[in-house]
């Protein structure tokens, strides 16, 4: 049965030899029945009829699929040819009953309906009728005894045992109304459905409902019951598990002193981590070579994290690498601190500081401060007790202020920093959220710099992965630097300020050394910085600047030249930075600038600096030549843009897909399983909607045809009896008037 | 009557005799005093009084005494109840009927009027030694009195009214501040009862003085800076006295009068500050109450061409461009002054968000010539190599919708024949810098700004020009404060914590550093 629906009548039509060549061969074609029988061919168009009409037939389509022995043959209860219900014949029949059953109920009040089982059905044999009531019978007796006798309940109880029947999950008890099925019920679909009356719904509803309740209320007795037996029972189980306990203590107690040892031994060896094997002793090019390999990745997931990509998630396989090394480690890190722990414990005990003042004061007394942190360090290590780790991370904001404290009185303060790096990474979370705090006060008073804020910014430098596309404290950081440089140009011009400036353009340039990021403020300072500082600047040519040169100073340089390649941070804040310092610091910041921004466009800039570095080269020597070959280099490398080079955006085609593998059976070539799913459910129901109509349509059909037909009847009948009396007056008249006849004419006689 | 003011008359030198001693009378004397007026009609009294009240501000000048503040508060009261009940008497009003005597009784009372009016713009205009409510609370009386005037005589105070301008202008109760305008508190309460009365405003206006020198410029303009309540329709329009002349309901009067005083103000020399706090309103509060704002036109174009203080030109732009699109004006070269606008100070400075949301209006033309539109674009790429954080942001954007209207210059960006630069950045002609011929380069590299989304938005030039256009006001008013409030606002994230595991020997050169040592800022030590 393949093909669209055409296909089919074609090739059922031309199966029965109605259509197609007619005249293969003459002989053979008289011979076919067709064309002798007129009555058989009609039947057979009949046939293809039916069979194409599929609103006719009814499938009963039932869920369970399972198979039974019918006429001594296997036959599949789902099988469509057996779930047949009605042919057209059929419906017209039953159609039939039915209405004339109606009719005769017409205007009929009372009476008996006959609720007997299968009384009015044809379809069932003696016997079957007499099984299928017993089975009735016996089943509401049932029924009534689990809904109302009070005496079987223990009965009911070892009846069931919590144990029922199930086919396909499905209980095959009978007390269940709504699984029952009997053979029969099939066939009684020939039956007209009964209608049931709205009281008997209610009734339904109303026991049901009942039937729920006590279910219920059964449940919760039953509990009820367990829970009282329990308790009722709960003293002798303690009493028995009492004396059982007693009863093991006894038997131990019996143990000698050197089994008990030995039972201890075997439970510590139980405990015991099992040996693992040690890793080979790795030669030296290993080391180097691990080594290497990890900073190829450390630099990998930098580069990534540059490009601003999202970071791979943490994966199964990362555990491989370094799960025995991890744990090893942690070992170690524990044995050290439990010997040190010993050792620190026999001195005394070191208190936790709880504010950086306190903190402060307490390094004040300490020689050895290094030692001195990293014992607290050592015996406030989270794993040691609960509450450390809190403990630990106050301390690293503590440690972190402390530092800047240092800086602030030019202390050297490299050691404490290094343990400081340490702890950066167990402790991130509270190093970020100090490191962001820091920057949110010194916004607040950006207009006087101290020297822990500059220290501040070259250790953010220093902890944190500056090159990041992306990075919580880095960002602010930059921000906030350049804010404070553009306050420097464009508010307060003095030698500190400047002096200040510079160190941070050395701060940020530092921060770009890996990611190479351009940051205009810095070229916009060295320019306005060079402005105020050079010595007679009227003669520089102010048109190759690229910031403005609306600059009136009064700092421009008078003194000689005078040249230091490091300079001090304490230098700054005293205001004994000399300009020519500053001058020349300004130049090597141009350079490293030119050195970071190689592969960036740079002509303008190049020249910029190039104008200003002559100048400076009239009193002190300086490295121009550098910049003119960037610049001729730079500018021969300058190509027109082309950034819009981009894959043509397509037009929406408007031709037709073509399916490759087209099949007329299949209704859809949707991927999308859920929506096909919803189309066939839709098809199914547009169906069973033409089905049902043409249902109504043709019972419609049929009243009308019916009562007309009543009619018909009626009239013909009082025609018929209208006849019938014209008839017998016709006669009776005939017969008087015959008789009249007869009298005259035998008194004409006598007359 | 007339006895009564022989009674008056006896008491005369005793009072007096204590009056000289220049000893303050407690409250309570003061009360007497002031119900010996009202009950006893002993006018005299008034003559202690007010006697008392200019030792008050003399004392008030001298130290600062809330006592006698407070003496004085109840002082000034009393004297108003007992103006306010002679008003009610009708001793104010001149009638025919009146005999000799009771005329010069009242030639005498408001000679005692005038002294406490003058007193009072004294006190309005002298600076005591603090900031005292008492000065206030004259400011209050002496606007009762104008009503009371205009209730007795029908018609508005006119004299009074211009007393108590030319107090208020030169008051010196307050600081001239970096704008151009004043803090001064007495002119700032006066701004409360002028901002919602039309009549205060337009008698005001009419009675400027001739030659206003720099602090009566500066508190006209704190007052000036308030929106006028002239309108369309005057009809219900809520003044202060009841009792007005029709003609001061004519916009075209009280626009010419405003006219004659702006243009008297600003005929004055005025400080950089005055003029850019007169710019700064000039577009929203002077120009639509002026009869003939074209008269502006010369100290505009003349703020314009200012080329000393680049924010004067912006501030100009506002106005410039008002009469441009209302009164039919003209500028030449407009376009070529624009341009000479886009210096490298302009993405610094405060101003620039009015710049570019002007200059976004002036080259939303499709009509202007690419030539134009390029040299735009070119010279706001070249400035971008210096600006500020907060200017790029702006920038980009700008010239994304600039490029999107005008496609013609979508050369800049894509550009496949290989030609050479040829941009004129000293050239001031926007139409001959040959900008179109040459590359946004500097923006290019702008993609690797320091800051991330600055970054990320540079690079829609490499992507297609699928928007429609930027929505400008997202970007004209970041700065550096909420840049990094709204870094501010993130919430910690491991991924965005990462540490650096580059490791260095230490973090600045010390003594002891080695020349192999990595060294985080080699060339800085800490002492």
């Amino acid at each position: 049965m393949a093909g669209s629906q055409l296909k089919q009548l074609k090739a059922a039509l031309k199966e029965k030899g109605l259509i197609g060549q007619s005249n293969i061969s003459k002989k053979k074609a008289k011979k076919t029945k067709n064309d002798v029988d007129r009555d058989l061919k009609q039947q057979n168009l009949q046939e293809i009829r039916h069979q194409f009409n599929k609103f006719d037939t009814k499938l009963n389509k039932s869920k369970k699929d399972f198979t039974v022995i019918r006429n001594g043959k296997f036959v599949k209860v789902n099988d469509n040819s057996d779930n047949i219900g009605h042919k057209k014949g059929l419906m017209q029949n039953q159609m039939k009953s039915q209405y004339e059953l109606e009719r005769n109920r017409k205007n009929k009040n009372g009476g008996l309906i006959d609720r007997r089982f299968g009384e009015n059905d044809q379809g069932l044999s003696k016997e079957e009728k007499m099984l299928a009531r017993f089975t009735r019978e016996r089943q509401a007796q049932g029924k009534k005894r689990n809904l109302y006798s009070l005496e079987s309940d223990e009965e009911e109880d070892d009846d069931n045992d919590g144990f029922t029947l199930t086919h396909a999950g499905q209980s095959l008890s009978l007390d269940d109304e709504d699984t029952i099925k009997y053979v029969d019920e099939d066939q009684q679909g020939l039956q007209p459905p009964k209608k049931k009356s709205k009281a008997e719904v209610m009734k339904e509803v109303i026991a049901k409902s009942k039937f729920y309740k006590q279910q219920r209320q059964k449940e919760f007795a039953k509990t009820q019951d367990n829970i009282q037996d329990l308790d009722d029972e709960f003293d002798d189980i303690m009493g028995d598990l009492r004396e059982a306990q007693s009863g093991v203590k006894n038997a131990f107690s019996q143990k000698k002193p050197e089994e008990i040892e030995y039972d201890n031994k075997v439970r510590e060896l139980n405990y015991d981590r099992r040996a693992v094997p040690a890793d080979r002793t790795e030669t030296q090019e290993e080391i180097e070579k691990k080594f290497k390999e990890k900073q190829e990745k450390l630099e990998a997931d930098r580069l990534r994290r540059m490009e601003g990509m999202e970071e791979r998630e943490q994966q199964g396989d990362d555990l491989e690498d370094d799960f025995w090394n991890n744990s090893e480690e942690e070992e170690e890190v524990e044995e050290e601190i439990d010997e040190e722990e010993v050792e620190s414990n026999s001195k005394v005990p070191v208190e936790m500081p709880i504010t950086a003042e306190e903190f402060i004061q307490q390094m004040d007394q300490v020689e050895d401060k290094a030692k001195h942190i990293q014992t607290i360090i050592n015996s406030y290590k989270p794993n040691l007790a609960p509450g450390n780790k809190e403990k630990m991370n106050i301390f690293v904001s503590i440690l972190f202020n402390y530092i800047l404290h240092l800086a602030n009185n030019f202390t050297n303060f490299d050691k404490e920093l290094f343990i400081l790096i340490k702890l950066a990474e167990s402790y991130n979370e509270k190093l970020v959220e100090v490191t962001r705090n820091y920057i949110n006060e010194l916004e607040s008073r950006i207009n006087d710099i101290k020297p822990q804020d500059l220290i501040f910014f070259s250790l953010i430098g220093y902890l944190f992965s500056t090159s990041d596309h992306y990075h919580l404290v880095v960002t602010p950081c930059l921000i906030l630097m350049n804010e404070i440089l553009t306050n420097i140009i464009y508010q307060d011009k003095s030698i500190v300020s400047l002096s200040q400036g510079v160190f941070i353009c050395d701060v940020l340039l530092k921060y770009q050394r890996f990611s190479k990021r351009i940051d205009p403020e810095i070229i916009n300072f060295i320019e306005q910085s060079m402005l105020l500082l050079l010595p007679d600047v009227d003669s520089i040519d102010k048109s190759k600047f690229l910031s403005s040169t609306n600059v009136v100073s009064q700092l421009n340089m008078n003194e000689e030249w005078k040249e230091t390649s490091v300079l001090s941070v304490k230098n700054i804040f005293d205001g004994k930075i000399s300009k020519s310092e500053l001058i020349l610091k300004l130049v090597s910041i141009m350079d490293e600038c030119v050195n970071l921004w190689k592969d960036k466009s740079l002509v303008e800039i190049l020249e910029s600096f190039i104008n200003i570095l002559t100048h400076i080269n009239k009193y002190h020597k300086v490295n121009v030549d550098k910049f003119i070959k960037l610049h001729k280099i730079a500018k021969s490398e300058r190509k027109p843009l082309t950034l819009q080079v981009h894959k043509s955006i397509s037009i929406p085609l408007l031709t037709p897909t073509f399916e490759e593998n087209f099949n007329p059976d299949k209704k859809s070539y949707d991927i999308n399983k859920d929506r096909q799913e919803l189309q066939k459910i839709q098809y199914e129901l547009k169906k069973e909607k033409k089905a049902a109509l043409k249902d109504i349509r043709s019972e419609n059909r049929f009243l009308a045809r019916e009562q007309i037909k009543e009619k018909k009847d009626m009239y013909d009948e009082y025609h018929k009896k209208m006849a019938n009396i014209v008839n017998s007056i016709q006669n009776e008249e005939g017969s008087e008037k015959n008789k009249y006849e007869r009298e005259r004419k035998q008194r004409k006689n006598k007359r | 009557m007339t006895p009564k003011r022989k009674i008056g008359k006896s008491d005369i030198k005793s009072k007096r005799t204590k009056a000289s001693e220049d000893d303050l009378l407690s409250v309570k004397e003061l009360k007497k005093l002031s119900n010996e007026i009202n009950e006893a009609s002993k006018f005299n009294n008034f003559i202690t009084l007010i006697n008392q009240l200019s030792i008050v501000k003399s004392r008030l000048t001298s130290k600062e005494d809330h006592e006698i503040e407070s003496t004085g508060r109840n002082l000034s009261v009393l004297i108003f109840k007992n103006f306010q009940t002679l008003f009610k008497n009708g001793l104010f009003k001149k009638n025919s009927s009146d005999s000799n005597d009771q005329a010069l009784i009242k030639k005498w009372i408001f000679d005692k009027y005038l002294n406490f009016k003058k007193l009072t713009c004294q006190f309005l205009t002298d600076k005591l030694s603090f900031d005292s409510s008492l000065q206030l609370d004259l400011l209050d009386i002496y606007l009762n009195l104008i009503k009371l005037e205009n209730n007795n005589d029908s018609q508005f105070p006119i004299q009074t009214y211009k007393q108590l301008i030319e107090a208020l202008l030169t008051s010196k109760n307050g600081e001239i501040l970096s704008n151009g305008i004043t803090d001064n508190f007495i002119v700032i309460e006066f701004i409360e009862k002028f901002k919602p009365h039309y009549d205060l405003q337009f008698y005001f206006f009419q009675n400027i003085p001739e030659k206003p020198n720099k602090l009566q410029i500066s508190n006209f303009l704190t007052i000036v800076r308030n929106e006028l309540s002239l309108q369309d329709d005057l009809n219900n329009v809520v003044t202060f006295c009841k009792h007005l002349s029709p003609n001061i309901y004519k916009p075209q009067v009280f626009k010419s009068n405003f006219q004659k005083c702006i243009t008297t103000i600003l005929s004055n020399q005025l400080s950089t500050p005055q003029i850019k706090s007169v710019l700064s309103i000039l577009h929203k509060r002077i120009i639509p109450y002026m009869s003939q704002p074209q008269q502006l036109m010369d100290f505009l174009t003349d703020c314009y061409n200012t080329n000393e203080e680049i924010i004067i030109p912006i501030l100009a732009l506002n106005s410039l461009w008002e009469l441009m699109k209302n009164y039919n004006l003209e500028y030449q070269d407009f376009y070529t002054k624009l341009y000479s606008l886009i210096t490298p100070n302009l993405l610094y400075t405060k101003y620039r968000s009015r710049f570019f949301r002007l200059c976004d209006l002036f080259l939303s033309s499709s009509h202007l010539s690419a030539n134009l539109i390029a040299s735009f674009i070119k010279r706001l790429s070249r400035i971008s190599l210096i600006s500020s954080g907060p200017g790029v942001v702006i920038i980009i954007p700008f010239i994304y919708n600039l490029l999107k209207r005008h496609p013609t210059c979508m050369i800049m960006i894509h550009n496949t024949n290989n030609s050479k630069d040829e941009f004129n950045n000293l050239e001031k002609d926007p139409l001959l810098t040959n900008a179109i011929n040459s590359s946004l380069w500097e923006l290019n590299s702008l993609t690797s700004h320091y800051h991330p989304n600055i970054a990320t938005l540079c690079k829609i030039f490499g992507e297609p020009f699928r928007k429609p256009n930027y929505n400008l006001e997202d970007f004209l008013d970041w700065n550096y404060v909420t840049l990094l409030e709204s870094e501010n606002s993130r919430k910690f994230k491991e991924k965005a914590t990462a540490l650096e595991f580059e490791q260095f020997d230490s973090l600045l050169k010390t003594d002891e550093s080695k020349e192999s040592d990595n060294i985080f800022l080699e060339n800085w030590k800490l002492v």
